[in-house]
């Protein structure tokens, strides 16, 4: 009896130092020393395109891009986040810098290599359910992981977390990339086109660094990256997607480049998909 | 007896919710901090440290850091490896190598800048790393790692 007086006591006494710790924490635990090797904090952002190409005299700054991609975005949501539906993409990606991901057979995943997902959307238009295969250009699985019921599973590298459902974004993430520039004051410039098969829009901007950068463990110093996307005008998906760096020593290397290889829309996956689902736990 | 027994019991209490103490949760763009090593020279401490930043719409950063505090005083330290990866869900884009450290010193830092690399769901930057701390011939470490989602 009296050891759980002491007990309750000592715990009693925690919560209340733990309290105050806590407290005190909040308020002074941040205060990180100022680092002497700590690089400016930010990347200042001073740019107008200097690499992009105008292709025609269409090229506009108003309204700005994003708004133009932000309509696109929306009616293909509207049109195609339906609950009950499974999205499937293939996307080629392609790059000439390592991505440093090392694979559990010790080799480094190739550069370029094919993306396709399964994605299941569920209420609100969120996706509740995926499954995502990374392969080489001959087919090879690279990477395997699939995420359903709050629960994301690399299978390659055989990791588990806790995920939200989240939005599929049709614009791989380039529409936040082009608000968050032209926040920056970068000026970022859109043009239309057609050919026999439809019709296109094109958003494109240079960010020019503060200062020459080394990035992703590549010596060389990158000035400034341009960033291009292409869009379908008629069903808002995005078609392709390319990072270039100018590098200060002269030159361009290509960072990551996107083409849509497929896309469509269906009820039911297969059962190699089904069952890949399933021992998500 | 009666004497031993709650302090025992306190410092039993103290030392379990101590060892299993984790760092307040940060935000992209401060720091997470965590105390490594508690009293190692009298009142001094050893904290690690890791940030993911977001710089521009298509560069994020990944920080770590080592240092001593209350009060600072020098001693070797870094780390064994920093890297920082980024995910698209569950899947991993990229994995840079920021290398290893260790500077005699109150305090050191390093910065790993990447590309952002585009994703059709949730990305997430994470700073991973194992913190080295040598004083008076022992070394501690401490390996953890910061996520963050950048939007």
């Amino acid at each position: 009896m009296r050891n759980k007086y002491y007990l309750f006591a000592s715990l009693l006494v925690l919560i209340i130092f733990g309290g105050l710790f806590i407290a005190v924490d909040r308020i002074y635990g941040n205060s990180v020393p100022e680092f002497s090797e700590m690089p400016n904090n930010m990347i200042v952002v001073t740019s107008t395109p200097v690499n992009a190409t105008p292709v025609n005299e269409n090229s506009t700054q108003l309204p700005a891009p994003s708004q133009l991609v932000e309509k696109l975005v929306a009616s293909w949501k509207e049109r195609n986040l339906i609950k009950g539906q499974w999205i499937h993409t293939v996307y080629q990606v392609t790059s000439e810098v390592d991505s440093g991901v090392i694979l559990p057979d010790n080799s480094l995943m190739a550069r370029s290599y094919l993306e396709e997902g399964w994605y299941f959307i569920g209420e609100d238009g969120l996706v509740i359910q995926d499954v995502v295969f990374i392969r080489d250009i001959k087919g090879n699985i690279l990477q395997q992981s699939a995420f359903k019921d709050g629960i994301g599973v690399n299978f390659t590298f055989g990791t588990k977390d806790l995920f939200d459902p989240y939005y599929w974004k049709v614009d791989r993430g380039i529409l936040q990339f082009l608000l968050d520039a032209e926040n920056a004051g970068t000026t970022t410039m859109s043009r239309e086109f057609e050919d026999i098969n439809g019709r296109y829009f094109e958003v494109y901007y240079t960010e020019v660094f503060s200062e020459p950068l080394s990035m992703n463990g590549v010596e060389r110093k990158v000035e400034s990256v341009s960033i291009s996307a292409v869009f379908n005008r008629n069903d808002g998906t995005m078609l392709s997607y390319s990072n270039f760096w100018n590098m200060a020593d002269g030159g361009k290397v290509l960072f990551e480049k996107n083409e849509l290889v497929m896309i469509e829309y269906v009820k039911e996956v297969s059962s190699e998909i089904a069952e890949i689902l399933e021992s998500v736990k | 007896m009666k004497t031993i027994r709650p302090v025992l019991t306190f410092l039993m209490c103290f030392v379990f919710v101590f060892t299993t103490y984790q760092p307040a949760s940060a935000a992209l763009g401060s720091w997470a901090l965590r105390m490594s090593w508690a009293n190692f020279s009298g009142n001094s401490d050893a904290w690690s440290g890791r940030m993911v930043r977001k710089l521009s719409s298509s560069q994020w950063a990944a920080d770590i850091s080592s240092y001593t505090a209350n009060p600072a005083i020098s001693i070797t330290l870094g780390w064994t490896y920093f890297s920082a990866t980024e995910k698209c869900g569950t899947t991993i884009k990229q994995n840079l190598q920021g290398g290893a450290r260790s500077v005699s010193g109150t305090q050191t830092s390093k910065t790993v800048y990447a590309n952002t690399m585009t994703c059709a769901g949730t990305r997430y930057g994470s700073s991973n790393g194992k913190n080295e701390f040598k004083y008076g011939g022992v070394t501690r470490y401490d390996e953890w790692y910061q996520q963050e989602i950048i939007p």
